[in-house]
Formats: C-alpha cells, sequence, structure tokens
C-alpha cells in the first residue's frame, strides 16, 4: 500500500506539458473545457480552442464549491462579407450550487458570472461585456454527460451571443487513479450569433491524475485541443 | 495456576493495547462520488500535505482510500471527514487497523 509520485510518472506529466505547449506554438492559444470549481485551495488552468472560438481560464478554487478568476474569449463572427473577431475579458465567479455524491455516481450543478470588457478585432476601443452560464454533469466510472449554457452580453451589439453544448461519453475501460484513463466523447456544440449550424465534434480525452487533455475534429473538418491541468 | 496465567494473558493484552499507539495505523476510508480519478486528485494532494500521513493510496473500483499513518502520529477521523468533505465528496465509513 502507499502511493508517492514516482519518477517516471513526473516525466510523464512533463513531457505531455511539453507537447501540449509544443501545440500551443503551432496553432495559437488553446483554452479549455472543465469542472468550473475543483478541491480546495486549488488552481486550474483551462484551454480550449476551434477555429470558431478560444477559451482560456485560470481560477483558484477556495473551496470545493467556489472559485475565482478570470476567463478570456476569442470568438469569430461572421461580419458582411468576412470574419470578425471579438476578444472578451471577463473576471468571474463560479459557484457549485449542489453536488450529487452517489455510491458509484457525481453530479454537479454550476452557476457562472463575470463582467468585463470586450474589443473587435477593427476596433481598439474597450466596451462593457458580461457573462453568465450554467453548467450541469452526471458520471460514472463508464459514463458522462454534460450541459453547458452561456450568454455574453456585449456593449453595443443588438442580441447577447448565446452558446449551447451538450456532452456524451463511454469509457471503453475502467481506468484506476493511478492509470491513463481515456475516453470517448460526442459533443454536440450550437449558438445562433455564431454559426447558425450545430456543429457535432467526436473526440478522444485522456487523463493521467491531474492532467486532462482532448483531442478531435468536428464532422466539417474543424480541429478541436482541449487541455486542463490542476495544481 | 490458571490465575497466573489469567494475570498474565491480561497483562500481555494490556501492554499490547499501549505498544499499538506507537505503531502506524491502517486505514480505509470508503467515499463516495469519487468517480473520476482527474477529480479525485484533490483528495490524494490534501492527504499528502498532512504530517501524520505516511502514504496514500485511491481504487476507485472500491470507492476506497487506504491510508498509513506515520508511528506515533494520530489522524482523527473528524479529520479525514474534514479532509475529504473539503475535497467535494462524502465519507460514508472510516475503518481501522
Amino acid at each position: 500500500m502507499g502511493t508517492r509520485t514516482q519518477p517516471n510518472n513526473r516525466i510523464l506529466l512533463l513531457f505531455t506539458s511539453f507537447v501540449i505547449i509544443g501545440l500551443l506554438e503551432i496553432s495559437g492559444p488553446i483554452p479549455a473545457k472543465a469542472h468550473p470549481v475543483a478541491f480546495a485551495k486549488s488552481t486550474a488552468i483551462m484551454l480550449e480552442s476551434d477555429p470558431g472560438r478560444t477559451d482560456f481560464q485560470l481560477f483558484y478554487s477556495f473551496d470545493y464549491w467556489l472559485a475565482t478568476g478570470a476567463t478570456y474569449t476569442r470568438l469569430t463572427q461572421k461580419h458582411d462579407l468576412h470574419n470578425m473577431d471579438i476578444h472578451v475579458v471577463t473576471p468571474q465567479l463560479n459557484l457549485l450550487v449542489k453536488r450529487w455524491n452517489r455510491p458509484s455516481s457525481q453530479a454537479n450543478l454550476y452557476a457562472t458570472g463575470g463582467y468585463g470588457s470586450y474589443q473587435l478585432s477593427n476596433d481598439d476601443r474597450n466596451r462593457e461585456a458580461y457573462r453568465a452560464g450554467a453548467q450541469f454533469d452526471f458520471e460514472t466510472r463508464r459514463v458522462y454527460t454534460l450541459f453547458k449554457y452561456e450568454r455574453l452580453g456585449l456593449e453595443g451589439k443588438s442580441e447577447d451571443i448565446d452558446s449551447y453544448t451538450f456532452r456524451g461519453g463511454l469509457a471503453p475501460y475502467l481506468g484506476d487513479f493511478d492509470e491513463l484513463n481515456i475516453w470517448f466523447i460526442a459533443q454536440a456544440s450550437y449558438s445562433e450569433s455564431l454559426d447558425k449550424r450545430v456543429k457535432l465534434t467526436p473526440m478522444l480525452r485522456f487523463y493521467y491524475k491531474n492532467v486532462l487533455w482532448e483531442l478531435g475534429s468536428s464532422l466539417r473538418g474543424d480541429p478541436y485541443l482541449n487541455f486542463m491541468i490542476h495544481l | 495456576m490458571i490465575r497466573i496465567k489469567n494475570v498474565l494473558f491480561a497483562a500481555v493484552l494490556a501492554a499490547s493495547g499501549m505498544a499499538q499507539s506507537v505503531f502506524a495505523d491502517d486505514i480505509k476510508v470508503r467515499v463516495s462520488g469519487m468517480v473520476c480519478a482527474f477529480c479525485a486528485t484533490g483528495i490524494e494532494k490534501k492527504f499528502k500535505g498532512e504530517d501524520s500521513v505516511d502514504a496514500i493510496s485511491v481504487d476507485l473500483s472500491q470507492m476506497l482510500i487506504e491510508l498509513k499513518t506515520k508511528s506515533e502520529k494520530e489522524l482523527s477521523d473528524e479529520r479525514i471527514t474534514a479532509l475529504i468533505t473539503s475535497a467535494g465528496y462524502k465519507v460514508t465509513a472510516i475503518e481501522r487497523k
């Protein structure tokens, strides 16, 4: 009995980090999707990216139910005959509203909100922005489901940007705590303001101890990358 | 003769009771909601930060945490429950050897 971090595990984590950083250099900022609140006194770095959206998040969890930090979001919106990027930065508060711990499952309900500013790619002015959202997830050791809703309110924009995400996942094998875990996940996302089409993205999720990463491609061929680490 | 044996037996029992506190404890903690290794790393981190803990292992298939305390160090049930609760999980049973 007993677990101490072995040197080869540290090497694996370092190697993974370097691979992710290397990919960052090739493809640009790479943000991540995750539990909005982690365990008490932890720091979470979350990165997620596809061609239409990039999210980078840095959060500190004071307790298992409350975290604070900031989110940077880059959105690409079709504007007339060309695309326009919207860059949003919001300090943010994340709250675990309710958790259900059962013998063989866990479910969570989160609420998130923030207020900050945004810029357009063709305009240097800082304008006001707010962000509000909710996330529900349910998982067992074999099955994973998530539903997420987010609203972005941008000063001067005639309508808010509403985004919906649903995920379903299945573990082909039950990895234990000290093992590499692999999941098959399918994600469906939709935002009328940005794309007006449901985007389906199958992906593989990997995680080992406190490092998680996801690699996939939408059915339209858009690459998808997600990375998260808890410190 | 039987009385002497009983006295000796009682003395050995008493000595083992006193000696036990000098040795490390093996503790098994059953936890509810521990279905994800990525999320359960918080539990491991919390116990590794405890001075009284010599080793910890997490078994997701059994929803079990096994702790070994250092000699002459104590880890109370209340402290175990507080650590696991602060990680966002629920303790359902604690067993000690």
